[in-house]
């Protein structure tokens, strides 16, 4: 049986979504067989964010309502052939989806594929509860913004009612240059509020504003490497940690810190 | 001038407020057990027990706690 693991926040726009297209396509560049699941009915963005949105032609409503078998509505990606998508529906119409149907689903797809990564929807409310209670592993992303560590505290919580094998935590957009210079809360900090070793920590880098499936993309940055490191955490256990302060520390990391308020 | 907080100084003292403001109703709870604890000592006056919580300048959690009796306890028994 494969892993199910759903990204989840509570507060919207941390990078959950492009959290689970990059682990998905990290996962398979390290062998696995991956399927993402959106599970965000009505605001969905998983199938823009890894380029398929022409490609949807039966999506998780028509499989719940059983227009189409489960194979028929997922899409496999073009660069890597293990990894395929399943979409999410695009009408705010969930009465046929409800949390046995998708977990049936999720289930269905966990016997043959070696991870199932759930993009789970914003917020506490049911959409929070169908995406959960289909997994077996939760990974809580958040920002070193007090908004966001405050509604990750609250999820966080509410995921310990869940028999759930594992929480992780995901800090997000962490600007290195700024934690030097204690603008923004550490890693650190946040494990401690948070009561939770983090799982990985990626730093913030414009190039994701401008390609959000980035590792699929030959661009070489620091982002890609702290993605591969967390996915390797994820497959293995490892606890390795992407240090994003590394590069503005000494004389040349301070003026390195500089340029970057300036420009 | 404000002076500038840590940040997460700061969200520690956000996270706080939240458990204390939480649905398990903390404060509630806390004066439910000082009345039944009290009233093992005290002859307490009728809703004569009050509590307030609130985190200070150093985020710690002030718990104060008070409750006025018309007399004493001993075994039960109230002193005359």
């Amino acid at each position: 049986m494969g892993r199910k693991l759903v990204f989840t926040s509570g507060k919207g726009g941390v990078g959950k979504t492009t959290m689970c297209a990059n682990i998905g396509i990290a996962l398979s560049m390290l062998g696995q067989k991956v399927v993402m699941v959106d599970a965000d009915i009505g605001l969905n963005n998983l199938d823009v964010v890894m380029c398929v949105e022409n490609k949807v032609a039966y999506d998780v409503a028509d499989v719940v309502e059983g227009k189409c078998r489960l194979k028929q509505a997922l899409i496999q990606d073009a660069d890597f052939p293990s990894l395929y998508i399943l979409p999410s529906f695009h009408n705010y119409d969930t009465a046929n989806i409800t949390a046995p149907n998708f977990k049936s689903i999720i289930d269905t797809l966990s016997v043959g594929f070696d991870f199932v990564i759930i993009d789970c929807p914003a917020g506490i409310d049911s959409g929070f509860h169908r995406a959960v209670a289909a997994a077996s592993e939760a990974y809580v992303v958040t920002t070193p913004h007090i908004s966001a560590v405050r509604d990750a505290d609250k999820v966080m919580a509410l995921l310990n009612g869940y028999p759930l094998l594992n929480i992780g935590l995901v800090v997000n957009r962490v600007r290195g240059d700024m934690v030097i210079s204690g603008e923004m809360m550490t890693a650190g900090d946040i494990s401690r509020l948070l009561r939770c070793t983090p799982t990985g920590i990626i730093p913030d880098d414009d190039t994701v504003t401008v390609n959000s499936d980035i590792m699929r993309h030959n661009t070489e940055c620091e982002v890609k490497q702290a993605i591969m490191i967390l996915a390797e955490n994820i497959l293995s256990g490892k606890r390795r940690i992407y240090d994003c302060t590394d590069d503005y520390r000494g004389i040349f990391g301070k003026l390195k810190a500089r340029l970057k308020k300036m420009f | 001038m404000k002076e500038t907080k840590r940040p997460a100084d700061r969200l520690k003292k956000v996270l706080m407020i939240d458990k204390l403001k939480s649905a398990s109703n903390l404060e509630e709870l806390l004066k439910n057990d000082a009345r039944i604890l009290l009233e093992n000592y005290f002859e307490l006056t009728a809703g004569a027990v009050r509590t307030g919580l609130n985190i200070d300048e150093k985020n710690l959690i002030n718990i104060e706690l008070t409750a006025k009796a018309a007399n004493i306890k001993r075994f039960g028994i109230i002193l005359k």
